[in-house]
C-alpha cells in the first residue's frame, strides 16, 4: 500500500479521534471550547475521519478494480496537501469566528475533492 | 443452451460449501469479527432509517435529530469501516492486524456507546449521553490502536 494511501488512512484515525474528543468535551462542558463547536465536529467527523478514510482506501483499490495505474500519483499526493491545509484552516475559522479561514479552508477541501474525482474518473475509464 | 445437463441441487451446494471453505482457508472472506461488524453496521442502517417513518425525515429538526444522525454515523458507517477496515488493510499491506481479545472489546465497547448515546438522547439523559460518547470514542481508540502496526509496522518490509 502507498505511503500516501496509509497516511490518509492514519490521518482519518486522527481526526476521528479528535473530532470525537471535541464532542465529548463540548458535551461536558459547552463553554469549555469556543466558536462553533457543533459545525466543526461535523466537518472533522465527515471530512477528515470518513472522507480521508475513503480517499485512503479508494486510491488503492479503485485502480486494482479497474484494471489500470492510478492516472496521477502527483493529484494524488497534491490531493492529500490540500484536504489537510484545507480542513485545519475550516476549523480554526470555525473555532475563531474566522470566515474567511473557514472560506479559504474551502476553496483547499474542495480543490482535493476535485483532484481525487478527477483522478479517479481518469483513471477508471481505462483511456490512460 | 437446451442441450445442457444442469448440476443436480446437491452438488451445487457442496461447490459452494468447497468453494467457501477454500476461500476461508485463504483468509479471503470475514473472519468472526468482522462479519458481526457488518451485520451490526446493518441492524443500525434499519434503525436509523426508522426516522423516516417517525420524522418523515432522516434527520428530523426534534430532540431526536442527534440520535438518528448518531445511529447511521457512529450505527453504521463506523461498523462498516471496522469491519471492512479490519479486513481489508491487512491483506492490502500484508502487515498482521491485533486480534484476540481486542475486536470483541472495540465491539463491546461501540455497542453500548452508540445504544448509550441513543438512549440518552431519546430519554433525556445527558449523563447516559456522555458516558454512550467516551465508550464509542475508546472503540475507536482500540481500533487505531489495532489499526496502526497494520499500517506502520515497526519493520518495513
Amino acid at each position: 500500500m502507498h505511503k500516501r494511501n496509509r497516511l490518509f488512512v492514519s490521518i482519518a484515525l486522527a481526526y476521528g479521534l479528535l473530532g470525537g474528543l471535541i464532542a465529548i468535551v463540548r458535551l461536558l462542558d459547552p463553554s469549555l471550547i469556543p466558536g462553533n463547536v457543533p459545525r466543526a465536529h461535523g466537518h472533522i467527523m465527515l471530512l477528515g475521519f470518513i472522507l480521508m478514510m475513503i480517499y485512503g482506501i479508494a486510491l488503492h483499490v479503485l485502480p486494482r478494480f479497474g484494471g489500470f495505474p492510478l492516472y496521477s500519483e502527483r493529484m494524488a499526493d497534491w490531493q492529500l496537501y490540500l484536504a489537510n491545509t484545507g480542513l485545519p484552516l475550516m476549523v480554526a475559522g470555525w473555532l475563531g469566528w474566522r470566515d474567511m479561514l473557514v472560506m479559504t479552508g474551502g476553496l483547499f477541501t474542495y480543490g482535493a475533492i476535485v483532484l481525487f474525482g478527477l483522478n479517479l474518473i481518469l483513471t477508471v475509464r481505462g483511456k490512460n | 443452451m437446451g442441450t445442457e445437463k444442469s448440476m443436480p441441487e446437491k452438488d451445487v451446494v457442496e461447490a459452494q460449501r468447497q468453494a467457501h471453505s477454500r476461500m476461508a482457508q485463504m483468509g479471503f472472506t470475514f473472519s468472526r469479527d468482522n462479519r458481526s461488524f457488518i451485520i451490526a453496521a446493518q441492524g443500525y442502517l434499519m434503525l436509523a432509517g426508522l426516522g423516516l417513518l417517525i420524522n418523515g425525515s432522516l434527520l428530523g429538526d426534534g430532540a431526536s435529530r442527534p440520535a438518528f444522525l448518531h445511529l447511521f454515523t457512529l450505527g453504521f458507517m463506523l461498523f462498516m469501516i471496522y469491519g471492512l477496515g479490519s479486513h481489508m488493510l491487512p491483506r492490502f499491506t500484508g502487515n498482521p492486524i491485533r486480534q484476540g481479545a481486542w475486536p470483541w472489546l472495540q465491539m463491546g465497547l461501540a455497542h453500548v456507546g452508540v445504544a448509550g448515546y441513543v438512549v440518552g438522547y431519546l430519554a433525556g439523559w445527558p449523563g447516559l449521553v456522555i458516558v454512550g460518547a467516551v465508550l464509542a470514542w475508546l472503540s475507536l481508540a482500540v481500533f487505531t490502536f489495532r489499526a496502526w502496526p497494520v499500517l506502520w509496522p515497526a519493520t518495513e518490509t
